[in-house]
């Protein structure tokens, strides 16, 4: 069949259109690929998550009554973790030697708390000491020093000196330790 | 040629095009080869070159291969890390530290930025940045967090959490373990999730829908319900420090087009080593699983959704790291063993599927290992480090000049420190391991034995890991690169990064 130019080109133009088109509209784009918004992506709050008022207390010491003149151990997050060794309190200061039974690597946190009680039992307040990753001890003036403890592996120990407050002296005839924080490399 | 027949060819050439195009969105529907849906992301804790090659020694002699060894596509990371308040490289501010720990590693390949020693998803300056499994939920996948180690430890943290210091991990907040001053000037709020303990965030986030590892005792009563608010399974219990057990993993069943949501921890602390769960099968341990069952099973439960956009699965083998740490050579290997396991479980399934991108790395060398010459010693059991002497060479008359040889110096050494030997304490040389090259009879810890190792340190080193790559894209970590790439190469694999 002989079009003439004009219609064939025109013929050929709609055709190239409608077949150029036919993918749009019969063959869907799927999935979008637009990578999200980054700050989108970060979840920023928690609701319902109550925000830390300070450096924790472990529970358990509230409820213990040590015997006078001992420090007894509260249970904490990471009991299974390590050992207290030749725990004693003075007139001044709770002393001893934690050593972590868990890990030989680096150790990069570990706090130990101090409560101190009443006659009675009750807690009266706590201090603490801390080991920190960038080799800080913190422990209200007291001495520390860390030691290899002999064995298989070279666990990490820690002496600690924890100071009874000033204004709890003349009260204080019991102490309890705990764990709360402790992590390594 | 003719009008009529220019625009006749023109409309053949055209339908042609359209044609194609239209079976390429036909191919597509079907599944292009070329198309990635999934990409699983293997890391090896501590496993540098020679972890690699020692391993392979070990379990498949010279002319094997670990699974890894298998992928096309093979390369090198810098691991280089940087200082507190340093700016990228390449800007002015720039200043590296040459060994990284597994936190400044994980943030570079989750948010493509170099940070500070101990940062998790937060640059050197303080500032967060998204982590590709965060791009990857927000995009529609489904995505995956798997670890040996405790689930808030560095490296699956590093995709879960925004933290300032990696020692801030829970239960409980501590301003010693998770402010940083020196990056932020002074103390952020406590509402700031900056220090918020990484615990708390896991559990709050929802950024991994499959969360398999250890950790319970970083975890608490209120985590738990955090956990079944969002409507995850959470196996064991948080609340009652009840770890989970590979028999309440093989309780849980994938179902289609569902969400799948896991929460598994059977440890308190980090999982346990495979020698140990094998030498005493009675014990609540023993009961754990393997990486690779929890890969195995964590592709189960997050291959359950058609179209383009499949599953980010991360895994981590922790414990070669641990016990490089430990210079604990048999578990060093033992680990890396366990580790190319769970690289054969994501392997065999990317086989399968043809869509998936399989990266298998490392983030730092741990501990200098070694493999020295049989019937050798190290530097550090000799006299002195080697001799080098030869003034009238100008090839060897640079500084130190030694005028003793390093002979071996039995005072500081008596040798191999397996088999007979481990219970002597001077030793401290190198651990032997028979291979399946050795002649029947040759036994771990002998002079016979042909594979002589040795450490270092008891800490990281700062060399290059190797990378391996496996689907299409992976070629992209042939090549020397920074870990950093590795945010870009995968990022743009599952097309949430641009």
């Amino acid at each position: 069949m002989n079009h003439p130019p004009a219609r064939s080109s025109h013929f050929l133009s709609a055709l190239a259109v409608a077949l150029l088109t036919l993918p749009l509209a019969g063959c869907g784009a799927g999935e979008p690929d637009t990578p999200p918004e980054p700050s989108s992506a970060i979840a920023s709050s928690f609701p319902g998550l109550a925000a830390a008022s300070g450096d924790p207390t472990p529970s358990s010491m509230v409820t213990l009554n040590p015997a006078a003149g001992s420090v007894e151990q509260a249970a904490g997050p990471f009991d299974n973790r390590f050992t207290f060794k030749d725990l004693r309190l003075s007139r001044d200061a709770v002393r001893g030697t934690v050593t972590v039974t868990s890990d030989i690597s680096e150790l990069l946190e570990l706090q130990v708390v101090a409560g101190f009680h009443d006659s009675s039992g009750k807690l009266l307040g706590t201090a603490r000491f801390t080991h920190h990753l960038d080799g800080t001890h913190d422990h209200g003036g007291g001495e520390s020093e860390a030691a290899a403890t002999p064995g298989v592996e070279h666990f990490h120990s820690e002496e600690f000196t924890i100071k009874v407050p000033e204004e709890l002296r003349s009260r204080v005839v019991s102490a309890s330790v705990s764990v709360p924080v402790l992590v390594n490399e | 040629m003719n009008k009529s027949f220019r625009l006749a060819a023109a409309a053949v050439a055209l339908a042609s095009i359209v044609g194609a195009g239209m079976a390429g969105v036909a191919e597509a529907r079907r599944g292009n080869d070329r198309e990635i849906r999934n990409v699983i992301y293997l890391l090896g804790d501590g496993m540098g070159r020679t972890h690699v090659t020692a391993a392979r020694e070990r379990y498949y002699g010279a002319d094997g291969k670990l699974v890894m060894e298998t992928l096309p596509n093979v390369g090198q990371n810098r691991t280089y890390s940087v200082e507190p308040g340093s700016g990228q490289p390449g800007e002015p501010d720039f200043l590296p530290n040459y060994v990284t720990d597994s936190a400044s590693a994980a943030t570079a390949w989750t948010t493509g930025y170099k940070t500070y020693n101990a940062a998790l998803a937060v640059d050197a300056k303080g500032e967060s940045h998204a982590t590709v499994m965060e791009l990857a939920k927000k995009a529609g996948y489904r995505t995956g967090n798997v670890s040996t180690a405790e689930i808030t430890d560095a490296t699956p943290a590093g995709q879960m959490s925004h933290v300032l210091m990696r020692g801030c991990q829970g239960p409980d907040y501590s301003a010693k373990a998770c402010q940083n001053t020196e990056v932020t000037g002074k103390e952020l709020p406590t509402t700031d999730v900056r220090v918020t303990p990484v615990a708390d965030q896991i559990a709050r986030n929802g950024t991994a829908d499959v969360i398999m590892g250890g950790g319970l005792g970083r975890f608490d009563a209120a985590d738990e319900q955090a956990l079944k608010d969002q409507g995850y399974t959470v196996l064991g219990s948080p609340a009652a420090q009840r770890v989970a057990t590979e028999s309440d993993l093989n309780r849980v069943k994938a179902k289609k087009r569902q969400q799948n949501k896991v929460f598994a921890l059977y440890n308190k602390g980090n999982l346990t080593i495979e020698k140990s769960k094998r030498e005493n099968p009675s014990s609540a341990e023993a009961k754990e699983p393997t990486v690779a069952d929890m890969t195995r099973k964590s592709i189960e439960l997050l291959n359950t959704q058609k179209g383009k956009k499949g599953f980010y699965l991360q895994v981590e083998g922790a414990l070669i790291d641990k016990r490089s740490h430990a210079n604990d050579a048999a578990q060093t290997l033992e680990e890396t063993k366990a580790f190319d396991e769970a690289v054969r479980v994501a392997l065999d399934f990317a086989k399968k599927d043809k869509h998936t991108m399989v990266i298998v790395t490392a983030d730092h060398e741990c501990a200098g290992f070694n493999i020295i010459e049989k019937g050798t010693y190290t530097n550090a059991e000799a006299v002195t480090p080697p001799t080098n002497v030869d003034s009238g060479n100008t090839a060897n008359n640079s500084v130190p000049s030694r005028a003793k040889s390093g002979k071996l110096d039995p005072k500081r050494s008596s040798g191999i420190v397996n088999g007979d030997g481990i219970n002597d304490p001077a030793n401290f040389g190198p651990a032997t391991f028979r291979t399946p090259d050795d002649a029947a009879g040759v036994k771990d810890g002998s002079p016979e034995a042909s594979l002589w190792l040795s450490y270092l340190s008891g800490n990281h080193t700062g060399a290059d890991v190797p990378v391996y790559g496996y689907g299409p894209g992976s070629q992209k970590v042939a090549g020397s690169i920074e870990n950093t790439d590795l945010f870009d190469i995968v990022g743009q694999a599952l097309k949430v990064t641009r």
